[in-house]
């Protein structure tokens, strides 16, 4: 048979329904291969498109706009158009622009023309977000990662405050709010260590420190704030020195400080 | 409650962020000698305390005294030390 042609009655439902001969149930409708063109969308999807929109790969990858780069790394990919990407294995999941990430979990250019990187990363419940310099497609990208939010909240970079904290030397120390701020140790008068949470990297790291006025005349001057021991990548020291013609310390009602670094 | 220790023949008094012991489990006790084990120097001895000190009236001759109570600070786990970055990925899968 050539053609079959199913038509419905004129009157009715209009719905066309093809039963098998074993069961009223069993419907599959196979279709030969190559293209089909309906009449109308499917529910839900209304297309006007006039040339191929969305190639789904024999790996299930599927490219809007474009047929989806091969080689994936394993991963489920989805490719919109030459360069913006969303890939995904079952720990980590990463969009990106102008990258492909391939067998081996090595990331590539993958632009016709040389062009800039770019890539939120999500791994562990933390974001990491890359950059590269211009590169040419299928060579590899070098990656650097100005900036990462940790899962507790933590944002790791150059920019960001690693740690800070408000508290009142005076009495019992009593902090007012932190951030990766373990304790504060009160050593003697006017002299505190601030502990890190999280340990800096290393010892190069910058700290600013501020206070409010004390509270009587004597020390009622603009405080310095001395930092000290910062050969320690976990704690510094903070030292309260009105600035009058005495060098002895004082307690201070409100102190500030910020560190950031590596 | 505080962690009290000698330091450098001056008694020392640490207070934990309340932000820092949101973040842990146990009772407060455990927290503190969490802490303890973080931010003292391993093999210090101290007390935790809930006493009043907020007269400073001579502060800086104030010394610490060990009592019954006295605990002393140890290592954290690996995967703690890990966590609060006291070592690096690398040391930790070499240890």
């Amino acid at each position: 048979m050539a053609k079959l042609k199913v038509q419905g009655n004129a009157s009715g439902t209009g719905v066309v329904t093809l039963t098998a001969p074993n069961t009223n149930t069993d419907r599959t409708i196979t279709l030969p291969d190559g293209d089909i063109t309906l009449g109308g969308g499917v529910d839900g999807i209304v297309s006007t498109a006039n040339a191929t929109a969305i190639t789904i790969d024999a790996n299930e990858n599927v490219g809007i706009g474009v047929v989806p780069e091969s080689d994936w790394g394993g991963r489920n990919a989805l490719q919109l158009g030459e360069q913006a990407t969303w890939g995904a294995l079952s720990h980590i999941s990463t969009f990106g622009h102008n990258c492909q990430t391939r067998t081996g979990g090595v990331d590539y250019y993958m632009g016709a023309t040389a062009n800039e990187a770019s890539q939120i990363q999500q791994y562990n419940g933390a974001f990491s977000f890359k950059v590269a310099p211009s590169g040419t497609a299928d060579t590899a990208i070098s990656w650097t990662t100005p900036l990462t939010i940790t899962n507790d909240g933590r944002g790791l970079s150059q920019f960001t405050a690693k740690a800070w904290v408000h508290f009142d030397g005076t009495g019992t120390v009593a902090i007012e709010d932190s951030h990766n701020v373990s304790s504060i140790t009160d050593t003697s008068v006017g002299s505190y260590y601030v502990n890190l949470a999280n340990s800096m990297a290393n010892t190069k790291y910058c700290v600013l420190g501020s206070s409010s006025q004390g509270a009587s005349a004597a020390t009622n001057y603009n405080n310095h704030v001395c930092v000290q021991n910062i050969n320690y990548n976990y704690k510094y020291q903070l030292l309260m020195r009105p600035q009058a013609a005495s060098d002895t310390m004082v307690d201070i009602g409100a102190i500030f400080s910020v560190v950031f670094g590596d | 409650m505080k962690i009290i220790y000698n330091d450098n023949g001056t008694l020392a008094q640490l207070t934990p962020a309340p932000k820092f012991l949101e973040t842990l489990e146990g009772t407060l006790e455990e927290k503190l000698i969490h802490i303890a084990n973080k931010d003292l120097p391993t093999g210090t001895p101290y007390e935790i305390t809930d006493e009043d000190l907020s007269d400073r009236t001579f502060r800086d001759a104030w010394e610490y005294v060990a009592g019954d109570n006295e605990l002393y600070s140890a290592d954290l786990s690996l995967d703690d030390q890990l966590k609060y970055n006291q070592i690096t990925q690398e040391q930790f899968d070499a240890s």
